[in-house]
């Protein structure tokens, strides 16, 4: 979670919320990427990597990337960490 | 088919809240302690693990013993509404949650239920204590009878916090995680309530509450159905409160106090340890990563990230 809160910028919306924003937002930057989020979210949760300017990167869908890996509820095992952490830290060295 | 998408979507949020649950390392942040249970189970001082960032104030505050007079509130609650409701379009569930509506107008209290809501010792500003979920019953069975605070999943739990406090007044807020049996099988679970509690410290005197569902979000409430089919969906709630018959009065002066915005999210922590990532809006989020040249983790999720209504 430290790799998050120190060298991430962390965001969540719903598809909903996203698709206002696409519609609403004053900034054509904000509209251009809540489309991309939209166009790249497949139910029912989609983490997605953007780099600093907003462009999009990586993604991992919670039903077909992880959820096979993540199979309780509970806890995470290591190793589940760390594939999240894998994809956190590939991230960080583009 | 519906059985099975209800429990991915349970389980793979659930995925989403624990795959980054770490607790932070406690050189980061201050210590925040909590007071003991606000019930005869336990009196024993609990210790939480340190998460807020919000700065506790200076003072050790007491709390006055509450006048015990009765004290009427306020129930208002408004449909749920939501294209999530097609899910039922074929079960006939639907009439049930169609006639979900206040069970008691207009319903009393007295200064022993609002005394379950205060720390057992002193506190101060900013500091988060745990309550019993169950003293928060009473305030919320005029919505519906049938409430529950062990929830059937993860979540249940309830905390408070001091907010503010001046001469006159202590001013609290709470968020506690309920649901509502509405019939055999039949679970709404709204996000969360939001509470607030005004209390004059001279007298005791309950000045004014509320315990409020959120509407921040699109969508604040979950419903299943645990019956042939397994069906869940995620609506709309444009309003489910218990208030006091009139609204607190607006004091800028107080003697200590934190934002209203801090605080609550000191109490999300509890629930959530992901709650110490700073969230921030899409367009915020953007800025924020130019400025300091870091990459952005985004999720999109077809319920609320932090709350019960997924």
């Amino acid at each position: 979670m430290n790799l998050l809160r120190e060298d991430y910028v962390c965001t969540w919306s719903l598809p909903g919320e996203l698709e206002e924003i696409k519609e609403t937002s004053q900034s054509g930057q904000v509209r251009s990427v809540a489309e991309v989020l939209l166009s790249k979210y497949r139910p029912l949760v989609e983490i997605i990597r953007l780099d600093s300017r907003g462009v999009y990167q990586d993604r991992l869908s919670m039903n077909e990337d992880i959820i096979n890996r993540f199979q309780s509820s509970y806890e995470p095992k290591p190793e589940e960490i760390a594939f999240l952490s894998k994809f956190l830290t590939a991230g960080l060295s583009k | 088919m519906k059985r099975q998408i209800g429990y991915l979507i349970v389980s793979s949020l659930l995925v989403g809240c624990t795959a980054v649950k770490q607790v932070p390392a406690k050189a980061e942040l201050p210590e925040v302690r909590a007071t003991a249970l606000a019930t005869s189970q336990s009196s024993d001082v609990e210790k939480l693990s340190p998460l807020t960032e919000i700065e506790l104030g200076k003072t050790r505050v007491g709390v006055p013993a509450l006048q015990q007079a009765k004290v009427v509130g306020v129930t208002r609650m408004e449909k749920l509404e939501g294209e999530g409701f097609s899910a039922l379009s074929e079960s006939g569930s639907l009439p049930i949650f169609e006639a979900f509506a206040a069970a008691e107008p207009n319903p009393s209290f007295n200064g022993s239920d609002f005394q379950k809501l205060m720390p057992e010792s002193e506190v101060r500003v900013g500091e988060v204590f745990q309550l019993n979920p169950q003293v928060f019953e009473t305030f919320l069975k005029p919505i519906h009878p049938n409430v529950v605070t062990s929830l059937d999943r993860d979540g249940s739990g309830a905390y408070g916090l001091l907010r503010a406090f001046n001469d006159n007044s202590l001013d609290f807020i709470y968020r506690v995680h309920a649901q509502f049996v509405i019939a055999e099988d039949v679970i709404v679970s709204p996000a969360q309530f939001d509470g607030t509690l005004r209390v004059n410290r001279k007298t005791g005197a309950i000045e004014s509450f509320s315990f409020r569902v959120p509407t921040t979000h699109q969508k604040n409430v979950n419903f299943e159905v645990q019956r042939d089919d397994f069906l869940v969906g995620m609506v709309f709630v444009p309003k489910m409160e218990v208030t006091s018959q009139s609204e607190p009065q607006e004091l800028t002066h107080w003697t200590e106090s934190v934002e209203v915005a801090g605080g609550r999210k000191a109490l999300a922590e509890r629930f959530f340890a992901f709650e110490s990532i700073h969230w921030r809006s899409l367009p915020e989020a953007l800025e924020v990563a130019r400025q300091q040249k870091k990459p952005i983790f985004a999720i999109v999720i077809e319920g609320v990230l932090n709350d019960q209504s997924c």
